[in-house]
């Protein structure tokens, strides 16, 4: 081990005990019905729910990150969760040092916050029903993406997302600890979108615990429905800000009929995310009109990480006080870059936001501040 | 009213009096309906957004109508008051062929929207049967499908945005023209929306390329079960055709009689099968070839099948499928006026029913796919009970039925054997997974059925959806959502009325 990377050990060390030392712990509820999740969140004034490894997605906004400390703090306790030592330490450089800061300063300007409830999906996974010759497949919220692709291939099916690396966070994977209800929270984009389309797409049904705890469901298990509002449309992309997705109903895809990606990939595949270092840059991923795409992947040259030409989607790598060219109309996602890491512009779209999240939400317990404009 | 609204807009754009209330109390459904107190024709969002402010501010209920071809009362004017037909906004507002996208006024028919841009290859995928009178607002009202859904998806996958006037008269514009832009899917909810979260006055589409290759074929079947065991199995085969449509010897005998249609004798159904390729991507020349990579210039691409090729392959595959389930003919097409012929019988056979009785009630139900082969014995099962005739063309490969009962309104009791038979085949939708509806929506039509399919909670749900958009009783009242306060009394009126 070189200097430099003992030095990290020993800082993230210090930092842990210390972290330890100054917080009560609060230990993450591990739910394992949707009964127990309605319990919890009915009980419950701040909840967390979507998981810790997405936090280089989410927004350093007022609560949440006081909040966010206590969800990673679970984390950092449930070292089962850990398969790898390494990671666990990556992890702990990367964020711990960050979130001590964050809290501070959150505290000093709103006073000492509230404990929040994690919501711990770890029990309530897996496939309820797989209607193979319907190619509809219901799972729990909980279940991990990779593990209902792998079940779903057995039966020659999928959901229609690039397979052939785990590790894609920027195709819509988030790495192989990323839940269903998570993938669909976050709605990131895929490299198959234009092609097969997206979580909206797919989501047949759902099954969600609203903010005090009421369980209600919509759609059904057929592939085609005008049953009343599409109600679950609005829980894609809404990073459990409206309520908390614990079962879904999927349409899935037939494995001999997943088109080939016809992006451009810059990197040979192994070396994503193999490479820690890469971690610790942010991801950019923007998609712009088809006329505008060429030149925005000329801006992003040095940077680019993978294309998408039929989505008109790019991804690359810039550090976090950096942007690329914008072109109009076009929309951003990053990661590692707090505030920046998604920004609602559209004064019509953030005031009818604001208004679902009131009637979805009054008490603004699902996790606060998480989309920027609440 | 009348006087009012005429200096808003034009006298001549406020129609009003006993006929124009007669022709506007219902849509395609017409068994409920409700008479309008006058019906307007604006010219552009700004005139909608002045009629629905007068409207709001003077406690009058208005309700948006495209071509009235919806057939779940959507656009029956349930509590009077004003009709905002989209009638003349009917313009294409804008072509962009480079994004693949066009805007258009609410009121244009679907197929005019294909047509503006059949010469650079283009169209708008979504094709409801109706789709050379039923507008581009109703099919986003509706979220309207058709028989290319099975592949190219619902309206919903081809809206990117809308300008709508909301219930309380604010314009807004809801959408992004790059698709899947962070935030709430508030767009989702406004397509399928039954007209009742505000008036949509115009909308950016997307425009998908027009096949490069298509086969059709028809293949006839000795039972019904042989045709819909041969859906399921194409379907858990995997290949996705663009079309699985079929017919039962119902409607067989209907189009024969019409058209002089020549089918197998003995054929009792018919599935109609189509498959597509779309045309070879042109994503080579638009990308620049990333720097800094050790992929080798020379490196030649795996190949891929052309669209003719794959199409042939598809078609072929299927046509095994239907072999093996008895199909005792196929005929397939050779060229597009073959295909047309073809499709005679799957477009033409709503209004050749009208041979066979004087009233026709087309239901929408939806299914899992594999559970066909038992619903339609279940169908037929039903109107054996109740001594009713029934046909049926349905989207098999959705899953999505349409039995058709023929009867004679005069006769009350053939009426409600009807509604019975309706309300059956519905619950046994429920029960095997399915849905009430389809692609036809809830409107006035289903809205106490929802009441099968979800709970109070379920519904509670839906209702906060709504409420985003609209919190009050003046926009479309009465529509999707059961009991709603102030319409129960009106519910049981039209049905009197309609009977």
């Amino acid at each position: 081990m070189d200097a430099e990377a003992r030095y990290d050990e020993v800082l993230t060390e210090a930092l842990e005990r210390r972290y330890i030392a100054e917080r009560a712990v609060t230990r993450p509820q591990l739910l394992t019905s949707i009964e127990d999740v309605s319990n919890v969140v009915k009980n419950a004034t701040l909840i967390s729910s979507l998981t810790y490894s997405l936090s280089h997605w989410r927004l350093p906004s007022s609560v949440y990150w006081a909040r966010m400390v206590d969800a990673q703090r679970c984390r950092i306790e449930d070292m089962q969760a850990w398969e790898d030592e390494g990671e666990r330490q990556l992890y702990l450089r990367e964020h711990v040092s960050r979130l001590i800061e964050w809290e501070h300063a959150y505290e000093q300007s709103h006073g000492p916050k509230q404990p929040p409830t994690q919501l711990y999906f770890s029990r309530l996974k897996g496939v309820v029903e797989h209607y193979a010759a319907d190619q509809v497949v219901v799972v729990q919220g909980g279940t991990r993406v990779r593990s209902l692709q792998g079940e779903l291939i057995k039966a020659n099916q999928c959901l229609p997302m690039p397979l052939e690396d785990d590790n894609q966070a920027w195709f819509g994977r988030g790495g192989p600890t990323l839940t269903v209800a998570d993938a669909i929270g976050l709605n990131l984009p895929h490299a198959l979108e234009a092609q097969c389309g997206t979580w909206r797409d797919w989501i047949l049904g759902m099954t969600v615990v609203l903010a005090d705890g009421t369980i209600a469901k919509s759609g059904s298990r057929a592939v085609k429905n005008v049953a009343g509002f599409d109600a679950h449309k609005l829980f894609v992309g809404a990073r459990s800000t409206l309520g908390i997705i614990v079962q879904v109903t999927l349409k899935t895809f037939p494995l001999a009929s997943l088109p080939m990606h016809e992006g451009v990939s810059v990197l040979p595949i192994p070396m994503k995310f193999k490479d820690r270092s890469m971690r610790r840059k942010c991801l950019w991923i923007q998609r712009t009109r088809r006329s505008d795409f060429s030149a925005a992947l000329v801006a992003a040259r040095s940077a680019l990480l993978e294309s998408d030409v039929a989505s008109s989607t790019l991804w690359a790598e810039i550090p976090k006080d950096k942007e690329l060219p914008r072109f109009a109309g076009d929309h951003v996602i990053r990661s590692g870059c707090g505030e920046m890491n998604l920004q609602i512009t559209d004064p019509t779209l953030a005031r009818l936001m604001q208004r679902a999240k009131a009637i979805f939400d009054p008490t603004n317990k699902l996790n606060p501040g998480e989309l920027g404009v609440v | 009213m009348v006087e009012e609204l005429g200096k808003l807009l034009s006298p001549e754009r406020v129609l009003s009096g006993e006929a124009v209330a007669r022709a506007y109390d219902c849509d395609a459904y017409t068994v409920d309906r409700s008479k309008p107190t006058c019906v307007v024709l604006p010219l552009d969002t700004a005139e909608v957004a002045a009629v629905v402010r007068w409207c709001v501010a003077h406690s009058v209920p208005f309700t948006p109508r495209g071509a009235g071809t919806g057939l779940s009362g959507g656009a029956m004017p349930a509590l009077g008051g004003v009709v905002i037909s989209t009638k003349k906004l009917n313009k294409v507002l804008q072509i962009d062929i480079e994004n693949r996208m066009l805007k258009a006024q609410a009121g244009i028919a679907n197929k005019r929207i294909s047509d503006a841009v059949a010469e650079f290859g283009l169209h708008f995928a979504p094709d409801p049967s109706s789709q050379t009178v039923s507008t581009l607002g109703g099919n986003i009202a509706e979220n309207s499908g058709g028989p290319h859904t099975l592949k190219y998806g619902v309206t919903t996958q081809h809206i990117l945005s809308v300008t709508m006037v909301d219930p309380l008269g604010e314009v807004l514009e809801i959408g992004s023209l790059v698709p899947g832009a962070p935030g709430y899917d508030l767009l989702g909810l406004i397509v399928g929306g039954e007209g009742t979260l505000g008036v949509v006055t115009e909308a950016w589409v997307k425009l998908t390329p027009v096949p490069a290759a298509v086969r059709t074929a028809l293949a006839s079947f000795r039972t019904i079960r042989d045709a819909t065991e041969c859906v399921a199995a194409i379907i858990a085969s995997g290949v996705i055709p663009a079309a699985l449509e079929m017919m039962d010897k119902g409607v067989l005998r209907a189009v024969t009689a019409a058209f002089k249609l020549d089918y197998p004798a003995e054929a009792d159904a018919l599935l109609l099968i189509e498959v597509d390729a779309k045309p070879v991507s042109e994503r080579n020349a638009a990308i620049p070839r990333p720097p800094d990579t050790d992929s080798d210039p020379n490196a030649v691409s795996p190949k891929r099948p052309t669209p003719n090729e794959t199409v042939e392959k598809e078609l072929s595959h299927v046509i095994a499928i239907c072999n093996a389930h008895h199909a005792i003919s196929i005929d397939m097409a050779q060229n597009e006026a073959e295909r047309q012929k073809l499709w005679v019988a799957r477009k033409k056979a709503i209004g050749a029913m009208g041979r066979l009785a004087p009233s026709i009630v087309t239901h929408d139900g939806v299914i899992p796919r594999s559970r066909l082969p038992e619903m339609l014995d279940f169908v037929y099962a039903v109107a054996e009970k109740h001594k009713i005739g029934v046909a049926n063309i349905f989207h098999a490969g959705d899953g999505n039925l349409h039995p058709c009962f023929y009867f004679d309104d005069r006769d009350p009791k053939q009426v409600e054997a009807v509604i019975e038979a309706g309300e059956e085949i519905i619950k046994r939708c429920i029960s095997l997974g399915g849905s009430v509806s389809g692609e036809h929506g809830i409107g006035v039509e289903k809205s106490d059925l929802l009441t099968l399919m979800f709970t109070p909670d379920d519904l509670r749900m839906q209702a906060m959806c709504k409420q985003i958009f609209n919190d009050g009783m003046l926009c479309n009242p009465c529509k999707v959502l059961p009991n709603q306060k102030g319409c129960v009394e009106h519910k049981k009126r039209w049905r009197g009325v309609g009977w």
